[in-house]
């Protein structure tokens, strides 16, 4: 039986071959209809594959929900360019780098508009952190003269939106009051270490003026990562995380 | 035995042997449906129902029911990514892209080429997910050959979808100022549009009857930076280009005169798994067009 299929299978393909010989032309493309597809909830999940992804979805949110610290009370970007919530991400990161790289932090600075949630008061979760840091910003040690820091603090003075480390900013309207970096007045004839995500390191939030700092090191460390990282080991020496507006930049 | 059901099929698609192969007719045409993505960066579940833009919309498993409706109703699919499938929720945190590249799998994607996104845990960490892949990555402007990846993805593959033969390559962006050089180590970079006017050459020497790019170039730009629209006008012979990175949601694909004095289709869907694009190509025995002028043949 099965011989037979195969010996006319043969013959079916000998007329083949026979025919094309006359007509067998190369296939052409000759014509296109395009559309899009919307993926809308009017579309039933695949059962099998949302049971698939299920066991992913149960470890992650228990992730989510697990607590890596707690806070002394709610931190936030409320304030006038400084805020709780700033001052802290600013001191994490200087503190971060600082062991990572085994190098000296002058200067740390977070863009306010950056953080996307508060921290509230009582335990930190990882979700918590990945709202506070939902994007994926690398941060990069700066190498700022002192010109630069003039500027720095020019614009922090317009724009009201840092969180700074490291730096003493007094001013009246847009005037300049006084200017201290780590407690002294600015040198000339140094340069100073600057720690700052690379989105501000590109000129995004009107930064441009940081374009084209010298980079001393555009690390593969993630903010969201270092605040982990940083809640997580003052939890382990027993310290609750905690900030506050203590007059880093006077604004009147 | 794959033969042996190849051979009954014959039988049963020919009817019954006494009427004399009404498939072959010089009329028939063929199709093959295009389907493809792009940045669906991590988007497992769908946009939660928050009131924003995308809320409710994208879902892997959505997804999966969208194209196995469509793989019954077509018999001949093609299933592409554009890349940048890693990053962006904390699937790709956790995990680290091994969710996104076997649920790709399962839905059985015949390839994908590598967004900047997917350089986001390094070379190795790639290299850690692709046994997930059971599809291939085609990247034909990168050279992995100093790096960990060498050997690991394809500069180009012919697809055979019921005898068309279908040419893919693959086109990735600038990674420098992109990714961290840690993050891609010694990747080179090669000219887009050098490479992909060699991989038009290769394709059609090996009589591809449609050319694919799979580009991760961005579907525009103002500067000078190459994008798919450039690529189009520069690059004769590519039938479709499948785009990515700039996001860009296109409700028809683009059409672009190229040197070869036909048109080149670019698409893109935006992103997140919000949208699938679907391109269904016709292809005709056409006695009358010679092989020679095939190039650049109306695509209407």
């Amino acid at each position: 039986m099965k011989r037979n299929f195969r010996f006319s299978f043969t013959l079916l393909l000998c007329a083949h071959l026979a025919l094309c010989l006359y007509s067998c032309a190369p296939l052409q493309l000759s014509n296109h209809q395009a559309t899009y597809l919307v993926i809308g909830n009017e579309i039933e999940e695949d059962s099998e594959t949302a049971g698939f992804i299920a066991p992913y979805k149960r470890d992650l949110e228990q992730e989510m929900n697990s607590v890596i610290g707690e806070s002394k009370k709610e931190l936030n970007t409320k304030g006038t360019g400084e805020s709780s919530l700033g001052n802290l991400v600013a001191d994490l990161q200087k503190k971060f780098i600082e062991n990572k790289l085994e190098t000296t932090v002058d200067i740390s600075v977070i863009n306010n508009g950056g953080l996307r949630n508060i921290i509230p008061e009582g335990p930190i979760t990882v979700g918590n952190i990945y709202e506070l840091s939902p994007f994926e910003n690398f941060i990069y040690l700066l190498e700022m003269k002192a010109e630069d820091l003039r500027r720095l603090a020019k614009y922090s003075i317009e724009k009201k939106n840092l969180g700074i480390q490291g730096i003493y900013i007094e001013a009246i309207g847009n005037e300049i009051q006084q200017f201290k970096v780590n407690g002294e007045s600015l040198d000339e004839n140094r340069t100073y270490v600057m720690a700052i995500n690379d989105y501000l390191a590109n000129g995004g939030d009107y930064m441009d003026f940081l374009q084209e700092v010298k980079r001393l090191e555009k690390t593969n460390f993630l903010l969201r990562d270092m605040l982990l990282e940083e809640i997580s080991s003052l939890n382990a020496e027993g310290e609750k995380v905690d900030a506050s507006i203590e007059g880093r930049q006077i604004y009147r | 035995m794959e033969r042996r059901t190849f051979i009954q099929k014959s039988l049963i698609g020919a009817g019954a042997l006494a009427i004399p192969l009404p498939s072959y007719s010089s009329q028939k045409s063929k199709k093959l449906c295009v389907l493809h993505t792009n940045d669906m960066h991590s988007r497992i579940e769908p946009f939660p129902d928050d009131g924003s833009t995308f809320a409710n919309l994208g879902g892997m498993a959505r997804r999966a029911t969208l194209i196995q409706e469509i793989r019954r109703k077509e018999s001949n699919v093609i299933l592409l990514d554009a890349g940048d499938i890693f990053q962006g929720t904390p699937y790709f945190n956790l995990y680290g892209g091994e969710l996104e590249f076997k649920l790709m799998s399962q839905m059985a994607y015949d390839a994908a080429t590598l967004g900047n996104h997917d350089f986001d845990n390094g070379l190795e960490g790639l290299k850690k997910q692709l046994p997930h892949a059971s599809f291939p990555f085609i990247c034909s402007n990168y050279d992995f050959s100093e790096t960990p990846l060498k050997n690991h993805f394809l500069p180009y593959k012919v697809f055979d979808k019921a005898r068309i033969k279908v040419g893919v390559f693959g086109l990735g962006i600038e990674l420098e100022g992109l990714v961290p050089s840690v993050s891609f180590g010694a990747t080179k970079y090669l000219d887009p549009i050098n490479v992909a006017k060699d991989m038009v050459t290769t394709l059609q020497q090996l009589n591809c009857q449609i050319i694919i790019c799979l580009s991760h170039l961005g579907y525009s730009y103002k500067s000078q930076k190459i994008d798919d629209q450039k690529l189009a006008a520069k690059v004769g012979g590519i039938d479709l280009i499948i785009g990515g990175h700039t996001h860009t949601f296109l409700d028809s694909p683009t059409e672009v005169k190229n040197p070869s004095g036909g048109i080149t289709l670019v698409n893109q869907a935006g992103r997140s798994g919000v949208r699938m694009g679907r391109i269904d190509f016709e292809f005709d025995r056409n006695k009358k067009i010679k092989k020679a002028n095939a190039e650049g043949l109306a695509i209407k």
